[in-house]
């Protein structure tokens, strides 16, 4: 016989966020999230599966609405503590099918079946009366339970709430749906299995398969960073011109092509966003901050690029590697001259280029006339402008939680000096990727994963993400 | 399963991969990992997983769409291009054979200058293709490409028939990361290859004819002063490989010495015409085009298809999107999200709003704290209620004391009714049975005013008013006021 799997009910009060926890372990934004009150009205299942085999399963229940009434029919019909499990079942089996106790029935249904309890409150507002006549209820069940703290509001009063909570659960937790890492989750999610030890195993199996997940996410919108930003460097548009002066059309091509190299980028963030499941993000991009920190803006270029001294260092290296191929060829009777110009031009190239992003071409044609190319792109800082911004954006996705639901933001503090910081070994080896991809040249795939695995070590070691864990840490402990 | 080339695989890998980004990523994930359990080995290399999940994609889309595919075309265009090199191949050596050794009687071919035409040009593009190869400079060889005549073959026939072209030319033109730079060169090489078997295949072919049906005399000349035993080491030194297997075809001194030929005179050194000794030289030149032209070439054909597969094995891998297809194939499909649409009801103001209290002197209230929500007199004035004695309701009060004090509150015929409630706890079903067993008991014109509080030190939020007043506005009582204290 096939063991039963774990099941939990979020269940509590209207509007303390089980919705946001459901979101947030379920991945899963088309949770309906609203500070409005009673939008939850049935049960909702989020099975974990991993290859058609369930390993646990949540269910998002309506908040209580009439629990002193519930309570009140319960007493009136217990005679003593050892009928409370069978009273609770009579209540939900009369009123099953009347509209005045749904929210209720329809919460205590899945419970009664043999899920646990998971009961949410709102850190950030005081304790009420008003929880008593729900906890009791749950005490009720029997079934095994567990509290957690969410935390809404900026306030907290958790001291306020752990006497009641410890009188009515072993287990309290403090669980901020909005904020929690990664790793909260599934410290949260392993936690569970203190309700019952035969869950002990199904989590601890999810857990691994969440993990491999995340890493296997990172790695392909590591991937899809790697591949767009070769793409972007390899882009041109070339359009004919009637008279080979004619400015006006020479910029409208300029524009085309910005416009192209938009699109790209726009697309590598959906397609970033749509492996952490965020598809309600990619219908409001255009309305990103990311936007509206243009491409091309100057301040965009000091946020997210290299620094001039970086550039020309790397400018100087990518000179030098192309002057020692001189070298070589002469069998070092150059003296090594190669290089050194190399490094001056490369560096004076990176030094000067920033003025001039994009460059422009205009070719006869054979049967007449002229066409303008525009781009490649091979400025240096380029590239690391972009990278830093689809890095810093791979960032904020990886650590946004689903029942996050304000837009995704770029700014200063997010987006400077990711690109700074990548150790100038891998900076060189994602230099000759560029400078290959503007050339047109062949990119080793060897060369491709290094870079990718430099984004995932980028992003995976993230200082700001292990800080956001330590503040969550010390108020995540067990009260 | 049916087998097709690797380009044939190539082709619709990278056509599927295209197609594929009109799918959504959930639909792809669940296609390819089911492909994964059931055909893949993840062991194997890339490029084999590859192959097999692109025939399982064709056995699928096989059984709507007969349709031939885009690699399956452009296989049968490169099999084309093939058989039209080696036609022209052979056609070419013939051609040349027939050429270099024209021979009407007068004066006899040119043994030197027909191994430098048959022999010597090949080995000379052979070995710059090696040196190039091994130098790595494929730009210099993308450069000599326009003589190739495989690249101009190709040229041609885009000229003629583009959309049979269409899938090799879209395939060959892509670069950088797609992995097709190094397959183009190594296609060109490839098909040129085929080109020079069939040349030689051509000139073996045209010199056996003109053996066979005519009469051939070859000779050798020079205006420098050539000792003959030297010319003839040189003749011995090059049929080294085949001295021991056919000795026939290796020149004796007395034959090189027979040879020899000077225009003026218009005869040989010897002054003897031995047209049977002079045609004995078309064994020698078999063998040079055997060892040195087709020999080579067979090699090349060989080596050059087997760097080809490797090209389109390797573009296979590295084609934008091969990544994902494995990595979807091999990992667990882990979905969290949940079974079924959202049915949430969003609260949507249907009924009409809450109508606003009129300002004016101080309405004599009685004053109900619902859950221990607290109100303060001072509070209730700036609001304008004058509170005449307070009650509790909610919270730990059970049903029976809420039922027995608005009984009470009926009984003293108020002027109006002040509720007062936590603005962060939202309206509960419950507060709205309790407010319509108040409304039940009271004149229906009177005022019941619920009073919004805050948290210390905080302010009733806008979100808060409005969740409250949507709340109420279901009991359409049009005496029901709700204003933040």
């Amino acid at each position: 016989m096939e063991a039963q799997i774990p099941v939990f009910a979020i269940v509590g009060h209207p509007n303390k966020g089980k919705s946001s926890i459901v979101s947030t372990l379920a991945q899963d934004s088309s949770v309906s999230v609203s500070p409005l009150s009673g939008t939850t009205v049935h049960c909702r299942t989020y099975p974990m599966r991993v290859d058609g085999k369930e390993l646990y399963r949540l269910i998002d229940t309506p908040g209580f609405q009439r629990a002193r009434a519930a309570m009140d029919w319960m007493q009136r019909h217990s005679a003593s503590a050892s009928d409370h499990v069978e009273v609770v079942g009579k209540f939900v089996e009369k009123h099953r099918n009347h509209q005045h106790f749904s929210s209720e029935c329809e919460l205590l249904t899945p419970i009664l079946a043999g899920a646990g309890i998971l009961y949410v409150i709102d850190g950030s507002i005081p304790y009420g009366p008003e929880y008593d006549a729900e906890m009791e209820i749950l005490r009720w069940t029997g079934q095994p339970s567990m509290a957690l703290i969410n935390q809404i509001g900026k306030a907290e009063y958790f001291e306020q709430w752990q006497q009641p909570l410890s009188q009515y659960f072993k287990i309290v937790r403090v669980f901020n749906a909005q904020t929690a890492s990664f790793d909260r989750q599934i410290q949260l999610l392993t936690g569970f299995s203190e309700l019952s030890d035969d869950w002990h195993q199904p989590l601890r199996q999810a857990a691994d398969q969440l993990r491999a997940q995340r890493r296997h996410r990172l790695n392909l919108s590591a991937r899809c960073i790697t591949e767009g930003l070769v793409n972007i460097m390899q882009a041109s548009e070339r359009s004919n011109l009637s008279n080979k002066d004619d400015q006006v059309e020479i910029d409208k091509s300029i524009e085309e092509f910005q416009r192209k190299l938009i699109k790209m980028e726009s697309r590598m963030r959906s397609e970033v966003e749509s492996y952490f499941n965020y598809h309600r993000l990619e219908r409001e991009e255009a309305a990103l901050g990311i936007a509206s920190e243009d491409l091309f803006s100057e301040r965009t270029w000091k946020l997210f690029g290299l620094s001039r001294d970086q550039l020309v260092t790397t400018g100087m290296i990518g000179g030098a590697a192309g002057g020692s191929l001189l070298d070589i060829g002469s069998g070092g009777l150059t003296m090594f001259l190669g290089s050194g110009l190399g490094a001056i031009i490369g560096g004076a190239s990176a030094w000067f280029g920033a003025k001039q992003l994009i460059g422009t071409r205009i070719l006869g044609l054979p049967m007449g006339g002229h066409q303008v190319v525009v781009g490649p792109i091979t400025n240096l800082n380029f590239p690391w402008v972009l990278l830093g911004r689809a890095i810093t954006h791979l960032k904020l996705v990886s650590q946004r939680t689903h029942a996050m639901r304000d837009q995704l933001e770029i700014t200063h503090s997010t987006g400077s000096d990711i690109v700074s910081n990548i150790p100038s070994a891998q900076r060189r080896a994602i230099q000759r990727i560029f400078t290959s991809a503007t050339k047109g040249h062949a990119v080793k795939e060897a060369e491709l994963s290094r870079m990718v695995e430099t984004i995932v070590s980028l992003v995976a070691t993230d200082p700001d993400s292990m800080k956001q864990d330590k503040s969550s840490e010390a108020s995540l402990d067990t009260i | 399963m049916q087998k097709h080339s690797l380009l044939a695989d190539l082709v619709d890998i990278r056509d599927q991969i295209a197609r594929d980004q009109e799918t959504s990523r959930e639909q792809l994930q669940h296609r390819d990992r089911k492909i994964g359990l059931e055909n893949d080995r993840p062991l194997s290399a890339g490029g084999t997983r590859l192959r097999r999940w692109i025939n399982v994609i064709r056995e699928q889309e096989g059984l709507s769409n007969s349709q031939v595919s885009s690699g399956i075309k452009a296989q049968q265009t490169i099999n084309i291009v093939i058989t039209l090199l080696w036609l022209l191949g052979a056609i070419c050596g013939w051609i040349l054979t027939q050429a270099v050794l024209f021979y009407d009687g007068n004066q006899p071919v040119n043994i030197i200058s027909a191994l430098l035409v048959l022999v010597c040009s090949q080995l000379f593009t052979l070995l710059l293709l090696l040196v190039f190869s091994l130098l790595g400079l494929p730009g210099v060889l993308r450069s000599l490409s326009v003589f190739n005549p495989a690249a101009l073959l190709l040229g041609l026939l885009k000229r003629i028939n583009s959309d049979r072209l269409e899938a090799i030319s879209k395939l060959i033109s892509s670069t950088a990361i797609t992995g097709t730079a190094a397959l183009r060169q190594r296609l060109i090489v490839y098909l040129a290859q085929h080109f020079t078997v069939a040349l030689n295949l051509g000139i073996i072919a045209a010199l056996l004819y003109l053996v066979a049906v005519s009469d051939l005399a070859f000779g050798w000349n020079t205006t420098l002063e050539v000792d003959t035993h030297s010319v003839a080491r040189w003749f011995e030194g090059i049929s080294w490989p085949w001295q021991s297997l056919v000795p026939a075809a290796v020149p004796d001194i007395q034959l090189v010495e027979t040879s020899r030929y000077y225009r003026l005179q218009g005869q040989l050194r010897n002054g003897d015409w031995q047209a049977e000794q002079l045609g004995s030289w078309w064994i020698y030149i078999l063998m040079c085009v055997l060892v040195y032209g087709l020999l080579p070439r067979l090699l090349a054909l060989i080596i050059s298809g087997v760097q080809y597969d490797r090209a389109v094995s390797g573009a296979m891998t590295s084609a934008s999107g091969a990544n994902q297809i494995l990595a979807r194939m091999s990992s667990p499909l882990v979905s969290t999200i949940a079974e079924g649409e959202d049915d949430s009801a969003i609260i949507k103001n249907v009924r009409p709003p809450l109508t606003r209290r009129q300002s004016g002197r101080d309405l004599p209230c009685l004053v109900i704290e619902w859950s221990e929500a607290r109100s303060s007199t001072d509070k209730l004035t700036a609001v304008g209620i004058e509170p005449l004695q307070y009650f509790s309701a909610g919270g730990h009060q059970t049903l029976a004391e809420d039922r027995n004090m608005v009984v009470h509150i009926a009984s003293h015929n108020p002027q109006g009714i002040a509720v007062v409630v936590k603005s962060w706890e939202p309206p509960l079903l419950e507060f709205l049975d309790f407010l319509r067993s108040l409304r039940g008991r009271l004149d229906k014109t009177c005022p019941l005013i619920v009073l919004l509080t805050a948290i210390s030190g905080e302010q009733v939020e806008a979100y808060q008013l409005e969740s409250w007043e949507a709340s109420l506005a279901d009991l359409s009582d049009p005496a029901l006021y709700v204003e933040p204290l």
